[in-house]
């Protein structure tokens, strides 16, 4: 606990080497809040973020949309954002999906390359969840979308660039990792990564898995970056390696894949998840492989 | 009729569920398997599955069906999941116009991946009257004239139907239409050519089921 408040109040001048070794034994539910938003936001807060931005929250969050058809696809999720948690079942005018629209349509203005696309909205709710406060709620989400060592926007953008080349990593590390797995998968089934993973990468997985395990995953990631979100990726695979194989055809495969990410044991997760050895080094690598093939194809 | 020697196996089928979104697709997958509405669902990321078995004739069939995110944008993730798709389900919302004037986009997106395939249409959300856009003849005319315009070798036809996934009306209906029609070609072209690219279906070949599956169960409103 002190340890917390001596790297809160310190927070520049901690290593993450620190950060890292503390992030990977939880951040404590009390500093949780503070200790995201100074990941996202840094020290200067959502103020700061602001005027590096340019202009603030309620100019975005007010402006109609460039693009009218967004209009309805945000409506249309924003009941189907954990339509189950209290804070958003109250319908489209109770205060969670009030503010949920808000940011959702605020960063539509900020981005309009990206705009909106289903799956954001996890991660916005997710975020007004821990956060709390809608407008710095807003801000954490726009790094989250826009710094460099998140990116989900690449992730979003018409096309699913990045999201498409993670899959690629996501087998490349599966093969290397796994490789029992990976044959019985993807070469004796041919089943891809993007049918059962798109949405672990898109919202982080915030659409499946409980906020207990949740809140570990991005104390992590926000922390160390993708590396990590592949390492869960594995881990889920490498826990239900006995039912994986097990499946003689591709229908029951994909069966044993749709519900994979179901009643997992946080502590087991985590104990998988960071035995999976891989380097950064060898993730880059297949990351600028997948992207170079792409180039040629253009 | 049903004098095979040897029961006819298992035949696999892969049907996808396409529309705009927020139009019930599904909604309209969980009704059909699971006979179950639930009216807080989350919206679809990427796509989702479940399978079922069920009778056509005599013939064992394990569907696999496929739901799909609504979001123009997914359609460029659509590629893999339409590969080796042997039917569509068009979905469309009744109550929502725009829904429905998008229903031969994506017939004509399937269409490109997945090569021409039997498919019906479906106007869901029937227990929404009093906010109905789409009258029943307008979506009927324009599957009569799909159907006229369509190849006159190819006897693909798509039928149309009107369903509530909320209480359940003509979803049985509605996809085992399209689960007998896409069986019906499969019979009579026995060795399946998916589009160029990895043949992952690991199907068996039915005992050829004769004629017997012409159990023709669509109604055409």
């Amino acid at each position: 606990m002190r340890k917390w408040v001596f790297i809160i109040n310190n927070w520049n001048s901690t290593s993450l080497e620190v950060k890292k070794k503390y992030c990977r034994k939880g951040i404590p539910q009390q500093f949780r809040r503070k200790v995201w938003r100074l990941f996202l936001l840094g020290t200067k807060g959502a103020k700061g973020k602001a005027a590096e931005r340019g202009k603030p929250y309620s100019y975005y969050s007010e402006l109609p949309l460039e693009d009218t058809q967004l209009e309805g696809v945000i409506e249309r999720d924003l009941d189907r954002t954990f339509p189950t948690h209290r804070k958003f079942d109250s319908g489209a005018n109770g205060e969670g999906q009030q503010a949920l629209r808000r940011m959702l349509r605020a960063y539509a203005n900020y981005n309009r390359g990206v705009g909106y696309c289903q799956g954001m909205g996890f991660l916005a709710a997710t975020l007004l969840l821990q956060i709390n406060e809608e407008e710095r709620a807003f801000w954490c989400f726009c790094s989250l979308m826009e710094e460099e060592e998140y990116n989900l926007k690449s992730l979003y953008e018409p096309g699913f660039p990045m999201l498409q080349c993670y899959f690629s990593v996501f087998e490349g590390l599966m093969k290397k990792t796994n490789k029992k797995v990976y044959h019985h998968v993807r070469e004796v089934h041919g089943v891809e990564s993007s049918y059962y993973a798109t949405h672990w990468f898109l919202t982080l997985f915030t659409y499946y898995l409980n906020f207990g395990l949740i809140s570990r995953i991005w104390d992590m990631f926000l922390c160390e970056g993708w590396k990590i979100i592949f390492r869960f990726a594995l881990a889920l695979l490498k826990i239900d390696q006995q039912r994986l194989l097990g499946a003689a055809t591709e229908t029951e495969l994909l069966m044993v894949l749709k519900d994979i990410q179901e009643n997992k044991e946080p502590a087991k997760m985590l104990d998988v998840s960071l035995k999976i050895k891989f380097t950064t080094k060898y993730m880059n690598k297949l990351k600028k492989s997948y992207l170079d093939s792409q180039q040629r194809k253009k | 009729m049903s004098s095979n020697p040897t029961p006819a196996k298992k035949q696999l089928l892969k049907i996808i569920i396409l529309g705009d979104s927020g139009v019930g697709k599904t909604s309209l997958m969980h009704q059909f398997v699971s006979k179950k509405f639930d009216s807080r669902y989350k919206a679809t990321i990427g796509a989702d599955f479940l399978t079922k078995e069920l009778t056509v004739g005599d013939q064992v069939v394990s569907l696999q069906i496929w739901d799909t995110a609504g979001q123009e944008r997914f359609q460029s993730l659509g590629s893999a999941f339409y590969r080796g798709a042997d039917a569509c389900v068009l979905v469309y919302d009744v109550t929502v116009q725009e829904s429905f004037a998008h229903v031969g986009s994506w017939m004509e997106e399937f269409s490109i991946q997945a090569g021409r395939r039997d498919s019906v249409l479906i106007g869901n959300k029937t227990d929404l009257e009093d906010r109905r856009q789409v009258p029943t003849r307008t979506a009927q005319m324009w599957c009569d004239k799909q159907n006229a315009e369509g190849d006159k070798n190819d006897k693909t036809e798509m039928k149309y139907f009107e369903t509530s996934a909320r209480e359940n009306t003509g979803v049985e209906e509605a996809f085992m239409a399209v689960a007998a029609a896409a069986l019906a070609r499969k019979a009579s072209q026995p060795a399946p050519v998916p589009p160029p690219s990895t043949v992952n279906l690991n199907q068996n070949q039915p005992g050829n089921a004769g004629g017997s599956n012409n159990t023709n169960s669509g109604c055409s409103c």
